[in-house]
């Protein structure tokens, strides 16, 4: 019986041994799956098409035909939100991806190589982390233009810098330890050692930072299609939703609260699960 | 087989080594003592390769390792290994066990050693085997190193070590981690294993008695110049040098 148990406890992944019961991460992985899923199902269950107005019906409280009702051009809110997921988290989920498919790359070789490629690229880190992320975002994509792809360049710009730095600050740590120096003595090559001994150790800790990060990026791209930099109406987005509500804030604040709220529960189920892998990975100092 | 002339070496403005100078015989092992900070791991370094020389020359088999580069450089690398002092820092965490033993194998298909060639294209195997010729068993290929205890993690090492079949193994204090019973056996092991491959041994350490156990010549490295150098049964002679004297009298009150 107790050896039934330890079998069963036993953990899947060794190496993602569970520290402690996390109930909150839970909570924010449940609450990820189901927007996940919604956004998925989306275009099925929408009761209305997005895009058509319907000037007749401007500003119409919830209803059965309309769930939340409706916005200043008479179009459905609800079916808005869930098309406006696609973007939102679709773009979210590219500009993530791009940051750390460049992150990792660049800060192996920067910590392992070193030398002068490491002095350029920090040094150019350096000139993009003197200003604010949110600020320098604004400055891009304003100059390339508003345009969604524009968006996505402009967040991944600003965004590898973190990636970079806190991979080549695990690789620094890393190669002077003997395992790094056995391998070389061994006779493993330069890109052996990086794919195989320095890249698993800086998995964990990039998947907690990215998690960590979602939340973030889905400000910066809402943030964005608000000042009119991202998503062009009449597309639906949650941050451009919350710009064509602003009008009416004082008079019809449930225009900016629906998409607000959707902005805020992504963001805090990204965060609850960053923070809950972060204790199970055991990856400190983030 | 190996012949260091007069080496030094040192980081920025710091000497850390100056004029080190020995010789080492095939199948021969080779104390190396010091106190910490006495250059005693450099001259390891030094000699598998991680660090370059500022003056003098290593040559091993009559190759002087400072001339060669690229391919070449490789190939007569793999004549000399090392094993570590912290076995838990010289495996890699993330990686099974067997993967660590046969990395150096992957990386010189050409080479293939005595005890291997019949399963030369088999990692498992090789590693299987290998785990065998340092006493463990076959049973822990899978692990990872953190479901070691100590001595074994040390037993990887050294199975790691010996997997090129090198004609020189340097230990750097590769009991010293480990606890009193289990260094014993550490040691034995490496005593069997020099006899069955006719390895030679550099083995570095700052303890008095293992030294004189393992090796049948000592050298005395203090502050980067080595002081003395004599056979391993001429500890106890009067014709020492003082500071190998002091070594010995600090090693008796233990």
């Amino acid at each position: 019986m107790k050896t039934a148990y330890a079998l069963l406890m036993r953990s899947f992944f060794p190496r993602f041994k569970v520290k402690r019961y996390k109930p909150l991460a839970l909570i924010g992985f449940i609450g990820l799956a189901v927007i996940i899923l919604l956004t998925i199902i989306g275009p099925f269950i929408v009761p209305n098409d997005p895009l058509t107005a319907n000037m007749a019906e401007r500003l119409a409280a919830p209803s059965l035909s309309y769930p939340l009702g409706t916005d200043h051009m008479g179009r459905c809110i609800f079916s808005r939100l869930i098309i406006g997921s696609q973007t939102t988290l679709g773009i979210t989920a590219i500009v993530v991806a791009t940051v750390i498919l460049i992150g990792i790359p660049l800060g192996l070789l920067s910590g392992y190589i070193g030398g002068r490629f490491d002095s350029f690229m920090m040094r150019m880190a350096d000139g993009f982390i003197a200003l604010p992320e949110f600020i320098l975002a604004i400055a891009i994509a304003g100059f390339l233009g508003p345009s969604l792809f524009n968006l996505m360049i402009a967040v991944v710009l600003v965004k590898w810098i973190s990636y970079t730095r806190v991979v080549r600050s695990i690789v620094l740590s890393e190669r002077e330890k003997e395992y790094i120096l056995a391998a070389r003595v061994g006779g493993s090559s330069t890109w052996k050692i990086i794919t195989k001994h320095l890249l698993p150790q800086v998995i964990s800790p990039v998947l907690v930072l990215a998690t960590l990060d979602i939340g973030k990026v889905i400000l910066i791209i809402s943030s964005l299609s608000y000042l009119g930099l991202g998503a062009q109406p009449p597309d639906p987005e949650w941050g451009a939703m919350l710009n064509d509500g602003r009008p009416y804030f004082q008079t019809i604040p449930e225009l900016m609260i629906y998409p607000g709220m959707a902005i805020f529960l992504v963001v805090l189920s990204c965060n609850l699960i960053g923070e809950g892998l972060r204790d199970k990975l055991d990856v400190k100092s983030m | 087989m190996l012949q260091v002339k007069q080496v030094s070496k040192s980081y920025q403005s710091n000497s850390v080594l100056t004029d080190v100078s020995f010789q080492m015989k095939q199948g021969e092992c080779l104390g190396l003592i010091g106190e910490s900070g006495s250059g005693k791991s450099t001259v390891a370094k030094l000699i598998v390769g991680l660090e370059q020389l500022d003056e003098g020359q290593i040559i091993l088999n009559g190759i002087d390792f400072q001339s060669l580069k690229g391919p070449k450089l490789r190939k007569a690398r793999r004549h000399v290994q090392i094993v570590f002092q912290d076995p838990m820092a010289s495996l890699n965490p993330k990686l099974r066990i067997w993967k660590s033993i046969v990395e150096p194998l992957e990386n010189y298909p050409e080479v293939v050693p005595v005890f291997l060639k019949d399963v030369r294209n088999d990692g498992r195997k090789m590693a299987g085997i290998l785990l065998e010729k340092v006493g463990l068993p076959i049973s822990l290929l899978d692990r990872y190193p953190h479901q070691l205890s100590g001595g074994q993690r040390q037993r990887v090492a050294i199975a790691r070590g010996i997997s090129l079949q090198p004609k020189l193994l340097v230990c750097d204090e590769p009991t010293s981690s480990l606890d009193v019973s289990i260094q014993a056996q550490i040691l034995n092991l490496l005593g069997d294993l020099k006899r069955e491959f006719g390895m030679s041994y550099l083995y570095i350490s700052h303890d008095m008695a293992t030294v004189q156990y393992m090796c049948e010549r000592i050298a005395v490295l203090k502050e980067g110049v080595l002081v003395d150098s004599f056979l391993s049964d001429d500890l106890f002679s009067e014709t020492r040098h003082c500071y190998t004297k002091l070594l010995v009298d600090a090693a008796l009150e233990n």
